[in-house]
């Protein structure tokens, strides 16, 4: 019985060097592969429960210059408009996906504080601006941000074609709140115009 | 003449081992990933339909908001179960070979019937009403796209048309191969066929063993909980399938591995009681 016990064992280690060899023969002819398909796998694996939270913005008031910048795609304030009862929330951001939330800052345009244009959009869908054409030049928009309140007032409101969105090109002199929808509000099918609303910060 | 033997039968071991790791990949392919009921019951066990809708849901929001329509028109235009009956359509179609191919009248009818009690009493030019064509259009579009996620549907569909073709054929040849090869083991032992068992049992151990240590290796470098491909839904139920095609190796490693050891054991008895016998 010892004998087969002992037997057994030795074979069993056979068993082991000829797996190992053929892993080593593996590894040799399709190491590279292996690795590149391990590395496809965890190419697509996301890890969004460990996802490290990017740190709250914050501004330097003097240098008019927001640090961490909010992470594309997430929400960092909301914007009030008491006169059409808006209230909003504003994503870092203008892709389909993030107009469907709220409303959306254009990524090339400067933030609340910083002293620039600050661009944001929204579609005329009864939720969001609809009720744009009830605006008038003097009423208030209130942005809050995770950093600070900024409150605008607004002067004036133009009609422009889609394709002079740079009608009032992004400066960093004056900081001016534009704020754009599809016009007319209550086309059906594409909207080629777009109604903006400037709005300077009330001191 | 012993010495030449042995390194025949070590080398009809190891391609024993390769042709049996082989044909168990292929049986677990044939019975998880290519098999039709199998895919069914699991986008049933991930609740892929109920994510499905979601994510229609929210395909049709892409629209509505540039439409300028109400947002109510898009609802209640297709419901989770019709969703359901499309995909099993669709994995049907996929499963023979078949042009997939949806019917999207009934979402049309309903859109068209929402949108005319939404425009009610309203003139509506034949702009508009263009437009409105057009709309529906966007969202029939939409909703397939969603659900037999067209961009994706001709790679699916050619990989497998071809991977079902080599693996039936691969299921005889690796069978009859290992047939032929088990055979050989014994033969090579020539009149102690016990000892071809003991060969036989440590290709049995070894196939186990690779078993095993591939699952372990896999579960080490992949993190199949987080693969994310195409859509929430799909991404699920991939990972279900994922983790059976793993715990399906990592069970047959462990039983080969016990089976191996007592094939080995018990012809090793045998063989030291034929050896105090003689």
């Amino acid at each position: 019985m010892i004998k087969a016990l002992k037997a057994t064992v030795i074979d069993i280690i056979v068993a082991f060097l000829i797996i190992m060899l053929l892993f080593s023969g593996i590894n040799l002819l399709y190491g590279q592969k292996v690795s590149e398909a391990f590395s496809l796998a965890n190419k697509v694996s996301i890890d969004l429960e460990n996802k490290v939270e990017a740190p709250k913005a914050e501004i330097n008031i003097e240098e008019k210059q927001v640090i961490n910048y909010p992470e594309y795609g997430t929400q960092y304030a909301t914007i009030e408009i008491p006169r059409i009862d808006v209230n909003l929330p504003v994503y870092f951001g203008d892709t389909l996906e993030i107009l469907k939330k709220g409303v959306g800052h254009s990524s090339g345009s400067y933030f609340p504080g910083e002293g620039g244009s600050i661009v944001y959009m929204g579609h005329n869908s009864r939720n969001v601006f609809r009720r744009f054409s009830e605006l008038q030049i003097g009423d208030d928009i209130t942005v809050t941000t995770s950093y600070g309140v900024y409150k605008y007032e607004i002067y004036d409101m133009q009609l422009i074609k889609e394709t002079e969105l740079d009608k009032v090109p992004i400066q960093k002199e004056q900081e001016i709140l534009m704020v754009y929808t599809c016009y007319p509000f209550n086309n059906i099918g594409y909207a080629t115009q777009r109604y903006v609303v400037y709005a300077k910060p009330v001191e | 003449m012993k010495i030449v033997l042995n390194i025949i039968k070590y080398i009809v071991l190891i391609i024993l081992i390769i042709f049996l790791v082989a044909t168990i990949a292929v049986n677990i392919a044939s019975s998880t990933i290519l098999s039709k009921e199998y895919i069914l019951k699991k986008l049933d066990e991930t609740n892929y339909y109920s994510t499905l809708y979601s994510e229609v849901e929210s395909s049709f929001e892409n629209y509505i908001y540039q439409s300028g329509l109400d947002e109510d028109v898009i609802k209640n235009i297709v419901t989770e179960e019709e969703i359901k009956q499309d995909t099993i359509q669709i994995i049907n179609n996929l499963y023979s070979k078949e042009v997939v191919n949806i019917d999207v009248s009934k979402i049309e009818n309903r859109l068209q019937e929402n949108i005319d009690n939404s425009l009610e009493g309203q003139n509506i030019s034949n702009a508009t009403k263009e437009s409105i064509k057009q709309f529906i259009g966007q969202i029939t579009n939409a909703y397939k796209d969603t659900i037999v996620h067209t961009k994706y549907e001709n790679s699916i569909n050619n990989i497998l048309t071809k991977v079902t073709e080599y693996v039936e054929k691969a299921k005889t040849i690796l069978l009859v191969a290992d047939v032929v090869l088990i055979v050989l083991l014994l033969l090579l032992s020539a009149k102690k066929i016990v000892k071809g068992t003991v060969d036989l049992g440590i290709a049995i151990l070894g196939v186990g063993i690779f078993n095993i240590a591939v699952n372990v290796i896999v579960n080490a470098k992949v993190k199949i909980d987080y693969i994310t491909i195409i859509s929430d839904g799909f991404s699920m139920t991939i990972r279900s399938v994922l983790h059976d095609i793993m715990n399906i190796i990592n069970t047959s490693g462990i039983i080969l591995v016990i089976v191996g050891i007592i094939i080995i054991f018990i012809s090793n008895v045998l063989i030291m009681k034929k050896k105090q016998e003689e």
